[in-house]
């Protein structure tokens, strides 16, 4: 190493020294000369070894700020998965791949009607490797039916390798994809070299060769047509200098060089610079790196790229603006041609492969084909998780792999549903309804994990986040934590409840009179009824009687964690909630009493792999299982035959659901909230500036629900039976017990001890002795055989 | 002069092997993160509210749920070849003492199945030996209430529950497990 280093000292010494000497001849002493010359020399040692240091740091240490990296949920593949062709083709859009009529790498997919073969690019999970495969997948009206590898062999399980949505990234908003040289395709670096310096292998950092070439050629064309920048002094350039075009950056650039090359091979500083190089700008997003390149302009990876892609590549590294394939695609495509030509020139490729690729098209992607930075919101929801447990300097640079939930399909249906619904209102409603807005959460019940997130109708859009941050208040749909506190509280659904006009004095002297949206009164109805129709003036009687701070106390079990104020008010919804509480709250509510928080992340991992944190599944059950059974029971009345019954004009009646449409004071905002055993969608339009909107909860966030669950591979919601519950027929007019072949009577379930002990009229008509109970099951006996 | 020069020359050259050899050690770049993966309780907890008291049996005759207010039999789940092949991996990883693993294959399998008990059985014993045992009572909780007229799972669970009480320390709460186990 030292006697590398002699010569590029020498060559210092001696351009700094001789000059001075000649003068020392005059008026300077010969000690003079010497202290100045050796304090020359000091400070040159000094600032090499400054500039040494600082290149060997940069290089051996963490060259680049790594992004984190976010992926969705990698997709699971066995037979009989839910799955159907059209799910399968947007996952593979959003992985990139090529869809070719017979698949020959890793990559591509080939599909007929009912069949798809597809060959894996394989990824290293933290938990496993899953390997590059090939496989043929059968589908029916069901879903996936059969999978099987190339060989005919059914294959249990195979997990897709996950979207890329998105990065974390520095302060600077470099992003790039770190790729080795031996993973960089060949062609990709005889063309740079190629192009951008042919001498590389045989230079020293600095190229006279290159030099005289371009000044040569800039003479001949009168004009700035080519640089003599070595690929090395070009890193150096971009690695540690500023952009600037300063005498001083250009002075050392030349020793840095040099240094560069004395300490490391070329193929060290060619891997440098691949991932280097500066490619291009995705709004303030700066594309770095080949690996990155390719993702951006071809939405493949780099190792999947052609000859003609791979030249384009090349030949942009000159002016990533000037030569902008999107922008200006001839100057680009002219640009590629030269490389393409300096490539046959030099004996690189082919004739024949010189004029295929000349022929061929750009085949530039247009931007957004892959999903990185497609889901603003969930990534948004994403960070913050993750902010309370890393810091954001790990988070920008340290190449952290973070695992989520994310649904790529059901995003994808959830964007469209929500867009086309807006789309719709706003023609029915005219102007006024331009501003329209919406924001939307689906998580997977049983789990907890959140599937899809919008925060804005431009789903692109990274501004405001209504899904998280904005509070607007939620209407009925706080009604089945004021049912289900009464219900814990004694009542049953049968239960008769007093909806007559009301007038309440508040504790500040205030007179509130609650009304029903529909402006008439009821004097009594059943407590499933009052929920199935959302009466406003039972449900404040009936949260009055049980308390407001007990009403509170089942908010918070279902998952509320925010400070709730007692004002009777609240239990019409006054209280601002997100639409991502209101999931965590309808969550508890569909998985059974148990609360889940919603989880966004499953796992992270550092650069290599290795597993950080987890986030597992965690739960705890806070709703006894016989009064969660009560209120999902009421639930499932409204949308059969209440506020939302609409849903079975879309769905199908073998479709179980249950939810709550929400509305506020003089319509300002439409909610729903309601789920199936497989899915949890809360949906709010409404508009930013709180103005009224000519539509209620179920004309217009119960069709973007609607128009959601319908794309869904939906598995109807079975409550699961607890020990303790009997279902009986009651009197709908009385609540009282009745029997099955009296007129007006319901089926109901109650826990056992609290069913009505009184008779209908019905059942008092003599002669009639049996009892109820036994009649009823005597009912459901006949009805299985 | 010479000699002069000749200081010189030496000085630059210990200077130019130095900055050649003068290395600045390269500390690895380790983000000072905490890891979650251990122990799980150490997660932001849910609203801590003590679960409801396990209720002796109502004896009392139950009737499907199916039928109001959209009648329909419920059909017992056929457990697909992807969830048998996850809970195969898993068994083999707990028993092998690989606990992680064991954990990863279950949350994968309860994302295929999430109604399927099988899956809380096994995601319960091996929160039980991760010694996470509120989690473990938790999970084997949800277990029980997916397993609703299967006489054998439901005794399974309470028996699991059980040792989870008595590994915990609860005494008194596994007792009341015993006795709910022995109905079944």
């Amino acid at each position: 190493m030292a006697q590398k280093k002699t010569p590029a000292k020498k060559r210092t010494r001696s351009k700094k020294t001789s000059p001075r000497r000649k003068k020392q001849t005059g008026f300077i002493s010969r000690s003079s000369l010497f202290k100045i010359a050796f304090t020359l020399l000091v400070l040159l040692g000094l600032l090499t070894l400054f500039l040494d240091a600082q290149i060997r740091s940069q290089f051996e240490g963490k060259r680049w700020a790594l992004p984190a990296k976010v992926y969705a949920r990698p997709l699971e593949l066995y037979a009989g998965a839910p799955l159907s062709i059209a799910d399968l083709k947007i996952e593979l859009r959003g992985l990139g791949y090529q869809f070719t009529s017979k698949t020959t790498q890793p990559g591509q997919a080939a599909f007929s009607s009912s069949k798809a073969i597809i060959d894996t690019r394989g990824f290293h999970f933290s938990d496993g490797m899953e390997p590059a495969r090939k496989l043929i997948l059968d589908f029916d009206s069901q879903g996936l039916a059969q999978l099987r590898d190339y060989q005919g062999q059914d294959v249990p399980l195979v997990r897709l390798e996950p979207v890329l949505i998105g990065g974390i990234y520095p302060l600077n908003n470099e992003d790039r994809d770190l790729i080795q040289l031996k993973d960089a395709p060949s062609m990709l670096t005889e063309a740079l070299i190629a192009i951008e310096d042919r001498d590389f292998y045989q230079h020293h950092g600095i190229s006279p060769k290159g030099i005289a070439r371009a000044m040569y050629a800039n003479i001949k064309a009168g004009g700035f047509v080519q640089g003599g920048s070595t690929l090395t002094q070009q890193l150096i350039k971009n690695f540690y200098l500023t952009s600037d075009r300063s005498l001083v950056r250009k002075l050392l650039e030349i020793p840095m060089a040099l240094l560069l090359e004395l300490h490391y091979d070329k193929d060290e500083i060619l891997e440098a610079y691949l991932n280097e190089v500066y490619l291009g700008q995705d709004g303030s997003r700066a594309i770095h790196g080949f690996g990155l390149g390719a993702h951006y302009f071809f939405a493949q990876p780099l190792q999947e790229l052609k000859l003609h892609q791979l030249a384009l590549l090349a030949g942009l590294v000159k002016g990533p603006s000037y030569y902008d394939p999107r922008r200006h695609p001839e100057r680009a495509k002219t640009r590629r041609n030269l490389v393409l030509k300096v490539l046959f020139e030099q004996g690189k490729i082919t004739q024949q492969q010189y004029q295929h690729a000349i022929n061929a098209g750009l085949d530039v992607v247009k931007k957004g084909t892959l999903l990185k930075e497609a889901y603003p919101a969930f990534l948004d929801l994403v960070k913050r998780q993750l902010r309370r447990d890393y810091r954001d300097e790990d988070l920008n640079s340290e190449g952290l792999r973070v695992y989520t939930s994310l649904d790529p399909i059901a995003q994808s249906q959830a964007e469209t549903s929500l867009k086309q619904t807006i789309s719709t209102l706003q023609q029915s409603y005219g102007a006024k309804l331009k501003p329209l807005q919406g924001s939307m959460v689906v998580t997977d019940p049983q789990t907890g994990e959140v599937l899809a997130v919008i925060g804005d109708k431009n789903t692109r859009y990274k501004g405001f986040n209504r899904a998280l941050d904005s509070l607007r208040p939620i209407g009925s749909l706080v009604k089945p934590a004021v049912y289900l506190t009464a219900l814990e509280h004694g009542k049953t659904l049968a239960s008769i409840v007093d909806d007559s006009s009301l007038t309440m004095k508040l504790p500040n002297g205030q007179i509130w009179k609650p009304q029903n949206f529909s402006r008439h009164s009821h004097e009594h109805v059943m407590l499933i009824d009052a929920l199935a129709h959302s009466y406003n003036i039972a449900t404040v009687r009936l949260g009055m009687e049980v308390g407001l701070k007990e009403v509170i106390n089942t908010l918070n079990r279902l998952g509320i964690k925010r400070q709730l104020d007692a004002y009777p008010s609240l239990l019409l919804g006054a209280q601002g909630l997100s639409p991502l509480e209101v999931a965590t709250m309808y969550q508890t509510i569909a998985a059974n009493g148990f609360q889940t928080p919603v989880r966004a992340i499953r796992t992270v991992t550092d650069s290599q792999g290795k597993a950080l944190s987890s986030y597992p599944f965690q739960l705890r059950q806070t709703i006894d299982a016989d009064d969660v059974y009560l209120i999902q029971t009421a639930m499932q009345e409204v949308t059969h035959s209440g506020t939302a019954a609409s849903i079975y004009s879309t769905l199908p009646n073998s479709i179980n659901t249950a939810g709550k449409t929400g509305t506020t004071d003089d319509q300002r905002d439409s909610w729903f909230a309601g789920f199936s055993n497989n899915r949890l969608a809360v949906v709010w339009l409404g508009l930013d500036d709180n103005s009224p909107l000519p539509f209620t909860g179920s004309g217009g966030a119960l069709r973007v629900w609607k128009s959601f669950m319908k794309s869904q591979p939906l598995e109807s919601f079975e409550a699961p039976l607890p020990d303790d519950i009997k279902w009986l027929w009651i009197d709908a007019e009385t609540g009282l017990l009745s029997a099955e072949n009296c007129e007006g009577v319901r089926l109901l379930p109650f826990i056992s001890g609290s069913e009505p002990t009184e008779i209908s009229e019905c059942m008092t008509k003599p002669g009639d002795t049996s009892n109820p109970v036994t009649r009823s099951l005597d009912w459901i006996k006949d009805w299985f055989q | 002069m010479t000699n002069y020069v000749s200081r010189l020359f030496v000085t630059g050259l210990i200077l130019s092997v130095l900055a050649a050899c003068t290395t600045t050690p390269y500390q690895p770049s380790q983000p000072p993160v905490d890891d979650r993966s251990s122990p799980p309780s150490q997660q932001p907890a849910p609203e801590t509210k003590a679960y409801p008291p396990v209720e002796e049996a109502i004896p009392g005759q139950s009737i499907p749920s199916d039928q109001v207010p959209a009648p329909q039999a419920q059909l017992p789940q056929k457990q697909s070849s992807a969830v048998i092949a996850l809970l195969d991996r898993a068994e083999q990883a707990r028993v092998s003492g690989d606990l992680r693993s064991a954990q990863n294959n279950l949350q994968r399998a309860q994302r295929i199945a999430p109604r399927d008990p099988k899956v809380y059985y096994s995601l319960a014993q091996t929160h039980m030996s991760l010694e996470d045992y509120d989690l473990a009572e938790q999970v084997a909780l949800k277990g029980v209430s997916l397993s609703s007229g299967n006489q054998v799972l439901l005794k399974r669970f309470w028996q699991l529950i059980t040792e989870i009480r008595l590994r915990a320390g609860d005494v008194s709460g596994a007792e009341v497990a015993k006795l709910r186990a022995q109905k079944y």
